[in-house]
């Protein structure tokens, strides 16, 4: 009896499991990139970009900075106020706002 | 690089590590880690498919997380009368109910696997939080640890494990720290104090298997619930803190909570396993931290995870679970039939020459010796009557002691 329950519990796992992993697969991964490579046709996909920190202003809850490898970028925090390093990388969204492009962060990770 | 991933060979890989963890699950002494360490230093061709390499290493642990449940219950059982330190797994097989240790164990690995899909997104919230806070203390909570598994032992068993613990612990740090250290150290090290100490008493006590059945009774809801719950418990404290294993977690776990069921202690077990290689995996996106040799391995294929990783992850870990479960409980009605007909100790002969062997191809001369003093002080605590978890000390000791200098003196 414990058998068959146990076996009817990994048939749903492994066809959970399956169709998860098939879906996920025809996404593509997000990807890291130089800030020059980050383009509009990038909008909505997640990003991982690295650079030296410029113009760090906190406004409210809100933390706005200007991450820059050779390129700067925009990048903001919603709902969190950060203390940065010199360098750090910024995992998030590249969205658009007024024009520009920019990263909503996800979060933020090593430099 | 933004690639799609090729449905076919995300099958294909997936079914490739369940292949591999059936084989390290069978084989005493082959863990995961040393697997994935082998494919990766392998592998041009694995560089090439980093996220394929990636679903085939966590299929083939999560899989050896179940498998590996048949040779811990059907192999090293010592002699019966070394009660305290004779695992419920044993008692059951020299009971002739070997079959249900191993089903338990299934039923644990199963039962968390559901739990931890369906705590899945308070995990993500709560576990960097939750690290962040007990970080700093590390080394004091694991001491605690230590000293609350010595304080469980009665009389004479007190001094026994804190020798134990101390011993072992200087055994870890001449052999993590000295000419002895090597990328596989801990195969060695870990196979002696448990895996060829346990196969040694098993033969010298020639063991006879009774008959092993393939009945159980039923299975109360109360046992499943409560032990599927503290091996969650368990299996996050195992993710969280290093150098604390399974057994370990399972022994505290079932001391804070008083429970003497050792059907809720199979299942508890089997969860843990499952538990923390799951936790692994995730620590290595919540925490940043490798707490396992597949979590290091990933870690050198693909770098830092993203979401899309822990996602595919998941579902490559629901995979491996659902095709584990059938294919252990066929091997264990396997073994069940091969332990009548087979002498127990041709199957304890065979494992301990395998584990010999692999010693000297992996590590050499240098990790014969270690195996053969980390077998010298394994056999103590059933000789002398305490938990063989005071035997961790050979991680737990160089860890609470690099813990604490990095805390106290910036050391590190």
């Amino acid at each position: 009896m414990e058998d068959r329950r146990l076996l009817a519990a990994a048939l749903i796992l492994a066809g959970g499991g399956l169709t998860t992993m098939v879906v996920v697969a025809e996404h593509p991964r997000p990807f890291s990139a130089a800030i020059a490579d980050i383009g509009p046709e990038d909008q909505g996909k997640t990003v991982l970009v690295c650079g030296t920190v410029t113009k760090h202003v906190v406004r409210g809850n809100h933390t706005f900075f200007t991450l820059n490898d050779g390129r700067p970028i925009s990048v903001v925090a919603f709902r969190q106020r950060l203390n940065l390093t010199s360098t750090t990388c910024a995992r998030g969204k590249v969205g658009r706002y007024e024009g520009e492009l920019q990263v909503v962060l996800d979060r933020l990770e090593g430099g | 690089m933004r690639r799609t991933l090729d449905p076919f060979s995300v099958v294909v890989f997936a079914l490739l590590g369940v292949g591999a963890g059936v084989v390290a699950g069978l084989t005493p002494g082959v863990h995961p880690n040393t697997l994935a360490a082998l494919f990766v230093s392998a592998g041009a061709l694995l560089a090439f498919v980093p996220t394929e390499a990636m679903l085939l290493i966590v299929t083939m642990t999560l899989t050896n997380t179940f498998v590996n449940f048949i040779p811990s219950v059907f192999l090293g059982a010592p002699e019966g009368g070394a009660a305290r330190s004779l695992l419920p797994g044993h008692r059951y097989l020299l009971e002739g109910r070997g079959y249900e240790a191993v089903l338990l164990s299934v039923v644990g690995g199963v039962g968390v696997a559901v739990l931890a899909i369906l705590l899945f997104a308070p995990l993500l919230f709560l576990l960097p939080h939750l690290y962040a806070a007990i970080s700093p203390g590390i080394p004091y909570l694991l001491l605690a640890v230590a000293g609350f598994l010595v304080w469980g032992e009665r009389g004479w068993g007190r001094p026994w494990g804190a020798g134990i613990f101390l011993l072992t612990g200087v055994l870890g740090m001449l052999t993590f720290r000295s000419a002895f250290a090597s990328p596989h150290t801990l195969f060695p090290l870990l196979g002696g104090l448990f895996g060829v100490s346990s196969l040694l008493l098993s033969l010298q006590a020639r063991v006879h298997l009774p008959p092993q059945h393939t009945w159980m009774p039923p299975l109360e809801r109360r046992v499943v619930c409560w032990g599927t719950v503290k091996g969650f418990a368990s299996g996050l404290v195992v993710g969280l803190l290093p150098g604390i294993g399974p057994s370990e977690a399972g022994v505290l776990v079932q001391e804070a909570t008083r429970s003497r069921s050792l059907r809720e202690y199979l299942v508890a077990a089997g969860g843990i396993s499952t538990i923390s290689a799951l936790f692994s995996l995730l620590a290595l996106y919540l925490i940043g931290k490798v707490r396992s040799g597949t979590a290091a391995a990933i870690h050198q294929l693909v770098g830092s995870l993203v979401w899309w990783d822990v996602v595919l992850l998941v579902g490559a870990a629901c995979f491996a679970v659902g095709v584990g479960v059938p294919l252990t409980l066929g091997l264990a009605r396997v073994f069940c039939r091969a332990a009548a007909r087979v002498p127990y100790a041709l199957l304890a002969g065979v494992a301990l020459i395998l584990m010999v062997g692999l010693t000297i191809v992996l590590t050499g001369a240098s990790g014969l010796l270690v195996l053969l003093t980390a077998t010298g002080l394994g056999l103590l605590p059933p000789l002398v009557g305490v938990r063989r978890t005071h035997a961790m000390g050979c991680l737990m000791v160089p860890i609470i002691l690099f813990s604490l200098a990095a805390t106290l003196f910036g050391l590190g």
